[in-house]
Formats: structure tokens, sequence, C-alpha cells
């Protein structure tokens, strides 16, 4: 959308994935550590069937905004857990957004049943790169597993973002996150998934 | 500084009922509304607080409970999504005629778009029906206070009041002060008033005029009149005017903003879109050269403007008829009512779509394919919960609405029966919350008509698709006290089946045998008629259920050729397709164990290895 939107008014930060990739926690994590650091947050998200394995939403909005919802063109940031929700998800960003992708795809079954091809991944982070200001692709599986946990790759995708310094949030309320909305035994394999993110944000930075 | 937490809308309302003193809380759980009582039930479990708070059998039975602990003058709340309104219609409308006594807030969740619902129905219009104020507020932190506001006017005025918010409130999350809660209980007084609390018709036609005469009074309330949002800009000298509610008010207010018209165009919030006072109706008639209409999801403010000549809104056609007022969709119409050019079209990239599906190692997905198997030309009527998606594998051909499946499978019975086609078998499939809730009627029903059809109760003991809440086969209330399990098998004993299985999906053969005995006994001429098979595995997702043991994970053999049949008639997410002629895989992190795949595979490509693997990670977050 050609509209000059407010942008001295906040940060909106659209996230996308698949449901089970833990998306909705990733967002919680964002507006947990934003509330620590003292700043306005307001988030929205879909729950329901889409959590079983369809396209799972959500977005934070940072600042003096009050409406939660992120409209077309809008997205300062998209941090995508899987590459195809990033093309799926792009007509959310502008030329100025930065997005997080994680590089490892999850093929839909419409994929198998003959509906549709899947994009060669190379392709759809060139398109990204065409269209947005900047373009952060990481294997957060790889990262998440030598973490120890392949499922904290939603953590490696969210430290990634903090590393990049677009959100200013300090290192330790991101931790404080991790341990405010992660039950004790899952501190360590997150905390060091994040880790590994951050690094690879902060290098790019 | 008091504590500031970050909640989601349905957990602010909880709180908001907790700080206004409401004494009892009942729900059936539904998406978007689920979290509501779910929050009050994590307090319940935990000690802290004192409400009676229930997951009731279903809407109607949450609703009447609520109104009598208000006839004994206690606060009280019943919690449902906007189809349950729909269960709970009869209650209802009822209520708003004898009034309440402690104040009575219903409060009903809307879903426009619809993101997980059935209809896209606006309960602001049961409201219209019944009579009855509605509230519809912007976002978390507002429907914490309003839902004071709304307590108060239920007392006030005596009349239940229903509270409206939308996904877009209950799914939103904002920051807000932590509040103490009100610690004290009103003793329960019950006043007899026959004439009242069990009115006769001739007493229904006085509580009727009473009730007109209440709405009178609520609409000219000073708390909850429409408010300008921008008060410096006169509507008399604007080239129009908005007036909003709900979420749809918030995106305006931004996108008034962003457009620079925040000066020039004034922005109504109606925190009671019904019923609208009559001096704000006429006033703005009088003043405005036009007035739009946003709110969600049917013309309900629009309709009671009773000249249209310079109304535009849903009626008019000037905002869609149906679905969700994203800001998008607003900011369109806000340009063309205030004659700005279009915006650019967002740059759209295609994308094959991503349908949800069960997940890897459900119970119901080992049900469905054994459905499948024994009744290939079955006619598959489904129901309402995650089994739903049984639908991606051929074995759910309707969905309707609560425990329909078992009627409908009635309906196609006799259809198929009257034109002497009696061999064309019936499967209806209904998860056990959903059974409990609707599915029992329908069954005695099914038994006394003479119906024969195999109904299979998908049973993973839990309310899967809402958050597993529990159901009446736990035990347990939420205060921990032990109450009766109430058995499935039981009940459909009961109904008057006379045959009754139980059986585990995931040992395969033996559950494709239950289900040829169940087709077998519609079958039989002398002492046949309906069959009832209990499908028992409860849900993985579930941490309240036990371990299942794990079978290693599948190994796929050279014999795979990549035909896809494990992929379109199973779906398991665990089972990855690379494109015909290559072989399939097994992602290791997904699997989950049961090893109904190797039952699956035509050409006996899936095997199950016979030594166990070490364990698996197990982090779920």
């Amino acid at each position: 959308m050609t509209t000059q939107k407010r942008m001295d008014a906040g940060l909106r930060i659209f996230f996308t994935g698949v449901g089970g990739q833990g998306t909705l926690l990733a967002t919680r994590m964002v507006g947990e550590a934003a509330l620590i650091q003292g700043l306005n947050v307001t988030m929205s998200e879909i729950h329901g069937m889409a959590q079983r394995g369809g396209v799972v939403e959500s977005s934070i909005v940072v600042g003096d905004i009050a409406s939660p919802i992120i409209a077309d063109g809008q997205a300062d940031v998209m941090l995508a857990f899987e590459p195809l929700e990033a093309i799926r998800a792009l007509g959310k960003c502008h030329a100025g957004t930065t997005a997080v992708v994680n590089t490892v795809p999850i093929v839909p079954f419409t994929v198998a049943a003959g509906q549709g091809q899947y994009p060669d991944v190379q392709d759809v982070l060139e398109d990204l790169q065409e269209s947005l200001a900047k373009v952060v692709a990481l294997d957060a599986v790889t990262l998440a597993r030598e973490a120890g946990n392949v499922r904290a790759a939603n953590m490696v995708v969210v430290g990634a973002f903090a590393g990049l310094q677009v959100l200013p949030v300090e290192r330790s309320a991101w931790e404080e996150s991790v341990r405010r909305l992660l039950p004790p035994k899952l501190h360590d394999v997150n905390e060091r998934a994040f880790a590994l993110g951050f690094d690879a944000g902060r290098a790019v930075a | 500084m008091a504590e500031r937490k970050i909640l989601l809308g349905n957990e602010a309302m909880a709180y908001g009922l907790l700080e206004a003193g409401c004494t009892l809380a009942a729900s059936y759980p539904g998406t978007p509304a689920s979290e509501i009582v779910g929050t009050l039930a994590a307090l319940k479990r935990s000690g802290s607080i004192a409400m009676h708070v229930e997951w009731s059998i279903n809407e109607k039975v949450a609703l009447e409970t609520a109104l009598a602990n208000s006839y004994a003058g206690r606060r009280s709340a019943a919690a449902m999504k906007q189809v349950g309104l729909n269960v709970a219609a009869d209650p209802f409308m009822s209520a708003a005629y004898t009034g309440v006594k402690g104040g009575l807030v219903v409060i009903v969740a809307d879903d426009p778009g619809p993101h997980s619902s059935q209809t896209e129905q606006d309960t602001r219009q049961f409201a219209m029906l019944a009579k009855v104020p509605v509230l519809d507020p912007l976002g978390p932190a507002h429907a914490r206070d309003l839902l004071h506001t709304a307590f108060d006017l239920s007392e006030d005025y005596e009349v239940p009041v229903l509270f409206r918010p939308t996904t877009r409130v209950c799914h939103a999350r904002q920051d807000m002060e932590i509040r103490p809660f009100r610690q004290d209980q009103p003793a329960p007084v019950f006043e007899k008033d026959p004439a009242r609390w069990a009115a006769t018709p001739k007493f229904r036609f006085l509580l009727h005029k009473q009730l007109n005469e209440k709405l009178d009074a609520v609409s000219r309330d000073s708390r909850l009149q429409p408010v300008q949002l921008n008060p410096a800009v006169s509507a008399e000298k604007a080239a129009g005017v908005i007036v909003a509610s709900g979420a749809v008010c918030t995106h305006a207010s931004e996108i008034l903003k962003d457009l620079g018209l925040w000066e020039e165009i004034p922005l109504y919030y109606a925190p009671m879109p019904f019923p609208l006072p009559e001096d704000f109706l006429t006033g703005l008639l009088d003043q405005a050269r036009r007035i739009l209409v946003l709110e969600e999801t049917q013309p309900v403010m629009e309709a009671q403007f009773r000249d249209r000549a310079k109304v535009q809104g849903r009626l008019s056609g000037h905002v869609p008829r149906e679905g969700e007022l994203l800001p998008e969709t607003v900011e369109g119409i806000v340009r063309t009512f205030a004659g700005l050019p279009e915006a650019a079209a967002p740059k759209g990239a295609a994308a094959p779509g991503r349908r949800p599906t069960l997940c890897a190692g459900c119970g119901h997905r080992a049900a469905f394919f054994a459905i499948r198997k024994v009744f290939p030309r079955g006619i598959y009527p489904g129901d309402i919960g995650c089994y739903t998606l049984g639908l991606n594998l051929g074995a759910v051909d309707t969905v309707l609405c609560m425990g329909a499946s078992i009627s409908q499978a009635a309906g196609f019975y006799h259809a198929f029966r009257d034109s002497g086609q009696n061999s064309r078998p019936i499967v209806a499939t209904i998860g056990d919350s959903t059974f409990y809730h609707a599915g029992i009627p329908a069954l005695i029903n099914a038994v006394i008509q003479g119906c024969r059809f195999v109904v299979v109760v998908l049973d993973n003991a839990t309310t899967a698709m809402t958050g597993h809440q529990p159901t009446p086969a736990e035990g347990n209330t939420l205060d921990g006290r032990s109450v009766p399990k109430v058995s499935i098998e039981d009940l459909a004993r009961a109904c008057g089946v006379r045959h009754v299985s139980v059986g585990d999906p995931y040992d395969f053969e033996a559950f494709t045998g239950l289900l040829k005995a169940a087709k077998e006994h519609t079958r039989d001429p002398e002492n046949g008629g309906m069959a009832v098979v209990i499908a028992r595995r409860p849900c993985l997702m579930d941490r309240k259920q036990p371990k299942p043991d794990r079978k290693p994970v599948p190994a796929i053999n050279d014999k795979c050729q990549g035909c896809g049949f494990c992929i379109t008639h199973f779906e398991c997410p665990a089972l990855v397709f690379h494109g015909k002629e290559e072989a399939v895989t097994v992602d290791d992190v997904l699997c989950s164990g049961c090893g109904v795949c190797a039952h699956v595979c035509p050409h006996d490509a899936i095997e199950i290895p016979s030594q166990p693997q070490a364990g698996k990670e197990s982090n779920h977050s």
C-alpha cells in the first residue's frame, strides 16, 4: 500500500509459519521481551484449526499504535519460520522491511496431491531479497539441532531477530523473556538456540 | 509501580470477571472463546479463587446454570462462541423476559472471517432478537474494563447483558496493569416470585412489556452513550461522519490518523451498538451530511437508523456484506468515503495452499483409515472437532453443527431405505466431547426410529481442538473433588444400542475387526440395529495423558515407488513426499511411533523395525 504509515509511532512485526513450529510461542517471546524493556505492546494471533499444520500468522505492534492487526504493506519486520510462508506473506511487507527467514521447507500435502509445486528455496530467497531492504536467511533447524533440540528452531529465528537490534531490547530482557515463558527444564536448550540465532543476526546487523 | 502483564483478550476478560465479583462462570469451550473460562479454570485448580467455575456439558446448560445463580442474587457469567449461543438460544430468549437479580453477563465471541467457525453470524443480532443490550469492546484492556459496566448495567436494570468480543479482541494480547480481584461473595438470596421466575403466558406478556421499558431506559444510560473519539471536529462542518464499534473502531482510528483525516472526519465509538439511543440516531441524521457505519459482521447499528438515505454500510453496499473488516478493507472504504484515490494493490505472491491436518500419530487418522477400508462405499457424516479434518482423508462427507453427525446419518439412512436401497453403508463419526454435548438425543432418536448405521465415537479423552478441556469421563471437578465418571459405552447402551464395542485404533487389525462386526450387526435382519464403536486412543498433545509406548520409527524399504498413496490416503505429517518415483522418507522428529502406517502401504514398503530405537528428544517449544 502506498499510504505513508506513521513509522515513528511504532514497529510492526509480522510472524508466519506452519502449525507446530512454535510460531505463537515465538510471538509471545518477542512481546514479553518488549514488555520487560518497558515498551507498549499489542499482539494478535489466530488459534484453532490452523494450529494443526495450517498457516499460522501472528503480529506484534510495539509503540503507540492501538490496532494489533498488520495490514498489507505495513510490516516493518517479517519473521518467517518457513520459506514458502515468507513468499505467501510478502504482501504484508514494504520496500523497507527487514526479514528473518528459516530456509528449511515444510512441503504441504497439496503439493503431494499434485496441486501446485513447491518453489526452489534459492528462488524464494532471491525474490525476497529483491523486494525487501534486508533478508537474513538461516538454517534454523541445523542451528537448533546444534543447540540440542530441532524443535527450538523458533528460538533461533527469534534470536537472529534480537541480534539484528531492530527492536531496542537489551540482551538481558530477551533472556528473561525465555525464562518467563518456558518451564525450567527447557531453559538451557532454548537459551543456546537463542544465542546461536543471536550471533547469526548480530553478524549481519 | 503496579505489576504489568501481557494478557490475552480472553485472559483479560477472565480477570475482569474476577475484579467485578462474579461468583459463577460456566462455559463450553469453543474458539475464539475458550481461554475465558480456561483462565478461570486454571486459577480454580490452583486454589486461588472462590468462584464456581465449570466446563459445562454444553452451552444451554452453562447459561441455565449461570442464570439461576443470578436469580439467587449473585453475579454470574456464561461464556461461549457464537454458534454456542445457537445451542443456548432457548434459555437466552426466555431469560430476557424473566430478567435477573445478580448481574448476568453472557460473553459470546464472534468470529468474523470466519477463522474457526461454521458461520459469521453477528451475535449483536441475537441481542436485538432477544431485546437485551449488547456491548462491543475495542480490545483486551477495554474488554476488561467494560465488563465492570456490563455487570452494573445488568443489575441496575435486572436484565441479562450480552458481551460480544470478536476474534481480534479475544486473541489479541495487550500489556496492562494487574488489579486486585474482588473477594467478597454475597450470600445467596432467592425470593420466590412465581409470576416472574415461573411465568405462564399471561405473565409473559407483562414481562415482555417490562422488558421493552427496560430497554428504552438502557438505551439512554449515560455510561454507554456513543462517544466522539476526536471531539475537536464538528459533525456539522465535516463532509461525513463515521460510526464504529468493536475492533473495527480501533482500525478506523489508526487509518484516519494515517490518512491525515483525524482532524477532518468525526469518529464515533458506540460501546453499546444495541440499543442505540434515539437522540444519537436522530441527532446524527440532522447534523451529518453522510454517515459511514463500520461494524462486524452484520448491519446492526446501520439498521437502527430509520432514514438511511445518507447512511452507508453493509445494507447500502458500501461495506462488503460478508467477511472480516481487516485494516486494508477499512482503508479502502474510508478512502472512498473521503474521496481519496484508491491505494495501490499490495505485491501478491502465489504459493501452493497449505491446509491443516491431523497431528502425526493421531488416533483419529488410524480410525478414519480403518473406516475407509471397511466401508469403502460409505456415506460419512462427520462432526465438529479436530476430527473434522477426516475430510482430508475422504472419511468425512458432511459437517454441520455439534452432534449433527448422528442425526444426519439417520436422515441418510431414511433417504436410502425409502428408495429401496438398503445397501449403502453409513458411518457417523463424532468426538467424545461432542457426543456428550449433543450426540446423545440424536442417538436415542436413531434407535427409536429403527435406524441401522454405525456410530464411531472418536474418544481421545479430551476436548482437543479447543485446548484440552476435560470431558465428563474425567471424574473430577476443577477444584479436585471426585465425582462419578460418565462412561460413553454405558451411555450408548442406555440409549438403547445393543451392539457397543471399544477398541484402540492403533491396534489396526483388531479395530477393523470391530468395525466389521458392527457392520454385520446393522445388517442382521433378526437382531440387528444401531451399532456404536468407540475408538479409544488418548490425544498425543494432551500432557495430562500418560505417554504411550513408542514403536520404532518405521523404515521405508526398496518397494517404495513414490506412488503417494500413503500421503494422499493417510496424510501423516511424518511421511515426507519427494515426488513420484522418489521414495517417501520418515521425519523422525515428527513421527510419534504409532506404527499404524505399516498397515497403509499397498506395496508393503513401510516396515516397523523390531528393535526399539533410542529415546528421542521431547522439547515442545
